[in-house]
Order: structure tokens, then C-alpha cells, then sequence
């Protein structure tokens, strides 16, 4: 049994050599890819800087820290100049240096397995397989079936700027949907920035669900309206806003001058007003 | 007929009872409801109390130590009764009411205590300067703690409901006579005097904020040329104009507002009303699909920056997501990154479009007057270094610390086992501003 797997394992690690020796063209697209970056290529170049003992990280297609140090690493002592970047002369070099099976690490990855790629120890001791889940779970994934291709959002990456969690994220997009559905765009991410410059001002609370949930400060928050399935285009606006952009100029305040029934509201000063909000300090 | 006539009435009667119990259970229930929420800002308005007592206490012991090491563990017990009772206060339904400087004073409480007991390594005394910072803070905490418990013994003695309050101060007439209310506007009061006596070097403080702001150079421009600028800076010469305002009193640096529409798109932008600066500007439009890489993008960026003549700026941060990149660039100066001096580009990943631009930061932040001469070196500053860390990357910056100050710090990365660190080494004196732990 074992004997067949190992012969088994010979004719496949024979078969990538041969096939990298002929088509190294085929490996790597020639795109330069960085920090950042998510995709099949960054897939091989973890798995090729794991072969070679540079990079002990997850083999996950998104290029973060753990990678970028790797890559560096395998520069400098390559002779490289050292950018992080996988350039065209860094990949010829990688490829010479190290080998990729690229069915075993693409399996592995949609099966969602645990494994490793490092060179000298056989493939399958590197593998954990993953534990069966409840059926229907792998029928969602549309990405199971087919090797994943770069750029078609397979892999995903919690792109959030530093400070923020994929929760704070829902909570807000849950709180400008309901705040400001009927609103243009821009008033939506005029919205979002308030809870935002409020997390940074002293005067209020420091972190996000506090804000959202401080008594009498959203009335959506105070008549249930937040727990409404917020849109994409809610969404959207909240990552435009913690990616920086604030449209309020500052706001800490906002209230429609229709239905706003507090009198105090109406001596802040006033910042400018986006669809039907008056933004105000 | 008779029996008609009753089985009528008995309905009816039956009909009539049946509304009367489900009404009155709906009002229980209304009531249970009502009381567990009065319940809630009553235990949080008496914690604040408290909170304020303690802190007033701990504050005016830390007055009679001598030495910073004898003194930290009062200026961290400070620290965390400010933190505590800055969450109490802000359970209250107050934010209609400018009660906002108690929340002002106990961040500065906050802030004052993690610098001076917290994040300073030295052992030196406390500075005359911090000192009297601590017996004005000190002096405060024993008024607002008064003012607090005057609030506290009225709605006690006669039966106030925070519900009344924010009931009142949703409503129109928000004069209306309301002890509560009163009681909380004198406390503010109070805090105004003390908030205006505080020296400039105030944490965060919004109210002097315009005073940290950069002047904006140049003249100032009409609409028209607001317009114009505009357009030559989004390359959309024949968009067409659909509003222009200009902002109110409150912004921090008066401009004009600006919305275009070019080929069914609208953009937004905020352009200064001295020397016409864009600050930012927004496309909307939707991006379905991805052909460029963040390389590739980064190339457009660049191109960008060459075409407004931005430059020696470096990239530091790329974020993708939904098929848009956000590319961050910062300011280099003679070799140090500037950290303050940063800008923002959105790329669209289908054609590479310049979708959005933000430069707040880098017009309105000061950062022309920061030294790049460190006073350590930086194999000084290294030694503060946990040895288990692998430093990958070490570089001078200039840092804006949470007091708006800038510091000129040693820049490292440092990676342990998976995880990558960013460090930050004052420069100056070896003290740490900030520890990221970065999750990209």
C-alpha cells in the first residue's frame, strides 16, 4: 500500500520536474506582483519561498508581511536588489532555485486543508486534511471545483486599515443604512466619517459600537432601524470613509432640518449640508 | 330577541375585556421596559459619581509624592478611573446636551496620567509644568465632583427620572424646566473655565484644533476659479457644474464645495477658498471587475502624482477591496518619511481611473518645523528592543502623536515568529510613542 504511494509520489514529483524543466514560461504570469497583492501568482511565490525554507507562513495567495520579509530575504541573499517586489528577474531567479507542484498546492488550498511546501520532506506528511464539515458548505463555494485564478476574488485579504475589525466594519455599514438609505452616496460616507471623527474626539466614546450605541446619538440606533440588512452601497461608503475620505469636513453632527425636533441641535455650527443633512461641529 | 340582545352584549362585554387585559398587560410590559431602562442610566450616572469621587482622591494623593516611580501606581490608578468613569458618562443620554466637557476633562485626566505615569521610562521628578497641570486637573475633578453630587442628591430626593430627560431633550422645547438638565448644564459650565485655563499642549483638544491646523498659502480664489481649478486638476475640462457651496462656520479651513457630473458620473470635491487647493475629491461609479494588479495600479498612481507635480512621495500602505485600490503616499524629506504629510489615492482596478483623491492631511497638518537630527542613535535606540525580535527594517520618521505633536522617532519593523511589529523610538529620548502589531 504504501510502496504504491511512494512510487506513486515519485512519478509525480518526475512529472513537475520535467514539466518545469520545459515550460518555466508557464510558471509565474509576468506581472510584477507586491505587497498587497492577492492571487495564484502570490500562491506560487509562497509556496516556491516555502520550498526553499525562506517563508513559514500560511500558503494563503494574499501577499502580506510574513511574505514580503521572506522575499526580501531570499533577495539579499540571492544577490538581488531588495524591494519586496517579485519582478521579472527575481522570479527567474526564484524558479531556478526552487520547484512548484502546482496541483498539490492548489488541491490542498480548495479542499482547505492544512499544509505546508517545504522541499526535502515528502508531500504527504505535509498535509492535515481538513475535517469534514457538515455537507453543503463546499456547494457554496463556487471556487471548489475549479483552481483558483487570479484577480477573480477567491482570495480573500481583511484589507482594513489598522484600528478597524471586520465588526466595526458591519456595525457601521448597519448604522449609516439606517441612518441614511435615502441619501446620494457621498451623504452616506458624510455620515460614516462622523462616526468616525466622533471615535476621535475626547468628548465622545473611543471605539465604534460605543459610538453607534450612545444613548440618543442616532435614531436609528433608537427606533431598531439599524438592524435593517444594509446595501452594498452602504457598505462601500463606510470603507471609503476609514480609508480616509470625509466629505463632512469634520463633522460631529448632522440632522435633517425637516424632522429635527431638538433646538439645540440648531446652534452648532454649521459645516455644509449633503442631500438632506446639515453637517454641523 | 331577548337572547339576541345578550349573546350580543356578552360578546361585546367578553370583547371589551379581552382589549382590557391585553392592554393592560402591553402596559406592564411598556412599564417593566421603561423601568429597566431608568434602572440602567440610574446605575450609570451613579457610577460616574463615584468614578469622579475616586478619581478626585487619587488625583490629589499623586499631588503628595515626590519621585515619578513612587508616584506611578496613583497616576495609573487615575488613568484607569477616568477610562471608567469616560464609559459611564458616555452611557447617559446626554449627547444632545453639551455635557461634553466633563467627557473633555476626563480625557485629558486620561491622557495626562498615561504620559506622565504610563508611558514615561525615565524616573525623573514631574516637571513644574506637570505638575501644575496635575493640581489644576486635580482643583477641577473637586468641582465637577461637587456639581455631580448636587445633580445626584436632587434627582434622589425628588423622584427625577432620566427618562424625563431624554424625553426633554428630544422635545422642541428643550427650556423647559428640568432640574436635571440645569444641574448638567452647571456642571459644563464649570468645566468651560477650566478648559480655557488649560495649557495649548491640550490632547485633542477640538477646540484648539484650528490653531494646529497649517495656514493655507496663496490668495483667495472665486468660484469660478474654484471651478476651474478643479477641473484642471481632474483632467475634466467639459464637466459639467451642478452645485457649488461654500461651507459654513464650523469647518476648520473655509472652501468651497463642489459637485460635477462628467458622462453620467458625479464627483464631489472640497476645494480651500484660499489659494484654490483641492482637498479631496470623490468619483461615483461602480467598478465590477479587476485587470489590473496593485502594481499596475501603482504605476497609475504615480503617474498621477508626477502630473500634479507631488513630489518625493513614497508609497507606505496599499489596501484593495471590491475592486479598488487605496494607495497611501507620504512625504520624504531628506531621507526621513514624514508621516503627518500623507495623501490618498483610489484607483479603479478595471482601467486604472484616478477615482479619488484626499491630501487633508498633507495640506493642513504642520510638519515644516520638525528637527530630522536625532539626539540617540540608533543603536541606542535598539537596546530598548525585546531581543526576541527580529528587526527587518529601521528608519527615521516623523510621527504625530496622539498629543498632535510631532516627534521625529526610529522606525522599526520587527517580525517575531509569523507576526510583523511596528515600532516607534523617540528619537529625542528613547521613549516609546507607539507598538502596531500589523495584521496586512
Amino acid at each position: 500500500m504504501s510502496k504504491r504511494l511512494i512510487r506513486g509520489l515519485c512519478v509525480a514529483i518526475l512529472a513537475s520536474v520535467l514539466l518545469f524543466q520545459t515550460g518555466e514560461a508557464a510558471a509565474f504570469s509576468n506581472r510584477v506582483i507586491m505587497r498587497g497583492d492577492t492571487g495564484e501568482d502570490v500562491v506560487e511565490l509562497q509556496a516556491r519561498l516555502q520550498y526553499i525554507s525562506f517563508y513559514k507562513g500560511k500558503i494563503d495567495g494574499s501577499f502580506g508581511y510574513g511574505t514580503y520579509w521572506a522575499l526580501r530575504n531570499f533577495q539579499s541573499q540571492y544577490g538581488l536588489k531588495i524591494d519586496g517586489m517579485g519582478g521579472s528577474q527575481t522570479k527567474q531567479k526564484l524558479l531556478k532555485a526552487s520547484q512548484y507542484n502546482r496541483d498539490f498546492v492548489n488541491r490542498n488550498i480548495n479542499e482547505g486543508n492544512t499544509f505546508t511546501y517545504y522541499g526535502g520532506i515528502p508531500l504527504d506528511q505535509q498535509v492535515k486534511k481538513k475535517a469534514q464539515t457538515p455537507s453543503g458548505n463546499t456547494s457554496n463555494n463556487s471556487g471548489s471545483s475549479k483552481p483558483p485564478q487570479q484577480n477573480q476574488g477567491n482570495y480573500t485579504m481583511d484589507n482594513l486599515p489598522q484600528g478597524y475589525s471586520k465588526s466595526d466594519l458591519n456595525l457601521m455599514a448597519n448604522a449609516v443604512y439606517g441612518e441614511s438609505r435615502g441619501e446620494p452616496y457621498i451623504g452616506q460616507v458624510a455620515v460614516s466619517a462622523v462616526i468616525i471623527n466622533r471615535v476621535a474626539d475626547p468628548r465622545f466614546p473611543n471605539n465604534i459600537s460605543d459610538v453607534i450605541f450612545q444613548p440618543g446619538a442616532f435614531t436609528a440606533v433608537a427606533d431598531g432601524q439599524i438592524w435593517l440588512t444594509p446595501n452594498d452601497t452602504a457598505k462601500k461608503a463606510v470603507m471609503d470613509a476609514i480609508n480616509g475620505w470625509d466629505p463632512s469636513n469634520g463633522a460631529l453632527y448632522y440632522f435633517n432640518p425637516d424632522t429635527a425636533t431638538s433646538a439645540w441641535i440648531w446652534t452648532r455650527p454649521q459645516i455644509g449640508k449633503i442631500g438632506k443633512h446639515i453637517f454641523c461641529k | 330577541m331577548k337572547r339576541r340582545y345578550w349573546i350580543a352584549f356578552v360578546s361585546v362585554a367578553v370583547l371589551l375585556i379581552g382589549i382590557g387585559v391585553w392592554g393592560y398587560q402591553e402596559h406592564q410590559m411598556k412599564k417593566a421596559v421603561v423601568i429597566q431602562a431608568e434602572n440602567h442610566y440610574q446605575q450609570a450616572y451613579h457610577e460616574l459619581t463615584y468614578y469622579v469621587d475616586s478619581l478626585e482622591e487619587s488625583l490629589g494623593m499623586s499631588l503628595a509624592m515626590q519621585s515619578r516611580e513612587t508616584m506611578r501606581p496613583q497616576l495609573v490608578e487615575s488613568w484607569r478611573l477616568s477610562a471608567l468613569a469616560h464609559a459611564a458618562a458616555n452611557e447617559l443620554p446626554l449627547t444632545r446636551l453639551p455635557f461634553n466637557r466633563t467627557n473633555e476633562f476626563l480625557a485629558h485626566v486620561g491622557e495626562f496620567t498615561y504620559n506622565t505615569g504610563v508611558k514615561t521610562t525615565n524616573d525623573r521628578p514631574l516637571s513644574t509644568k506637570e505638575y501644575k497641570n496635575l493640581q489644576k486637573l486635580y482643583s477641577e475633578s473637586m468641582s465637577i465632583r461637587d456639581e455631580l453630587r448636587d445633580v445626584q442628591s436632587k434627582v434622589m430626593s425628588h423622584h427625577l427620572r432620566w427618562m424625563d430627560v431624554e424625553w426633554a431633550l428630544n422635545g422642541k422645547k428643550q427650556n423647559q424646566d428640568n432640574q436635571v438638565i440645569d444641574g448638567m448644564k452647571r456642571v459644563d459650565g464649570q468645566a468651560t473655565d477650566y478648559t480655557n485655563s488649560f495649557s495649548p499642549e491640550n490632547p485633542r483638544n477640538v477646540v484648539l484644533e484650528k490653531k494646529h491646523i497649517n495656514p493655507m498659502k496663496g490668495s483667495l480664489v472665486t468660484r469660478d476659479q474654484a471651478v476651474t481649478n478643479l477641473k484642471k486638476w481632474t483632467n475634466l475640462p467639459h464637466a459639467e457644474v451642478r452645485k457649488v457651496s461654500e461651507t459654513g462656520k464650523g469647518s476648520n479651513v473655509p472652501a468651497f464645495e463642489i459637485v460635477l457630473r462628467d458622462k453620467d458620473r458625479s464627483l464631489n470635491a472640497s476645494v480651500t477658498r484660499r489659494g484654490g487647493h483641492v482637498i479631496w475629491y470623490l468619483f461615483e461609479r461602480s467598478v465590477k471587475n479587476e485587470q489590473l494588479n496593485l502594481y499596475e495600479a501603482s504605476r497609475k498612481s504615480e503617474t498621477f502624482l508626477k502630473e500634479h507635480q507631488l513630489k518625493d512621495m513614497v508609497l507606505t500602505k496599499r489596501n484593495k477591496y471590491n475592486h479598488v485600490a487605496v494607495l497611501t503616499y507620504v512625504l520624504r524629506k531628506s531621507g526621513v518619511r514624514v508621516y503627518p504629510a500623507s495623501m490618498r489615492i483610489k484607483v479603479a482596478l478595471d482601467n486604472g481611473e484616478i477615482l479619488a483623491f484626499d491630501q487633508t492631511d498633507y495640506l493642513f497638518n504642520k510638519y515644516d518645523d520638525v528637527p530630522v537630527k536625532p539626539k540617540i542613535s540608533e543603536s541606542e535606540a535598539r537596546k530598548q528592543l525585546n531581543p526576541n525580535l527580529k528587526i527587518q527594517e529601521s528608519s527615521l520618521v516623523v510621527f504625530q502623536n496622539p498629543l498632535l505633536k510631532n516627534v521625529l522617532c526610529y522606525e522599526f519593523f520587527a517580525t517575531r515568529a509569523n507576526d510583523t511589529y511596528r515600532i516607534m523610538l523617540n528619537a529625542n529620548n528613547g521613549d516609546q510613542e507607539k507598538i502596531e502589531l500589523l495584521r496586512e
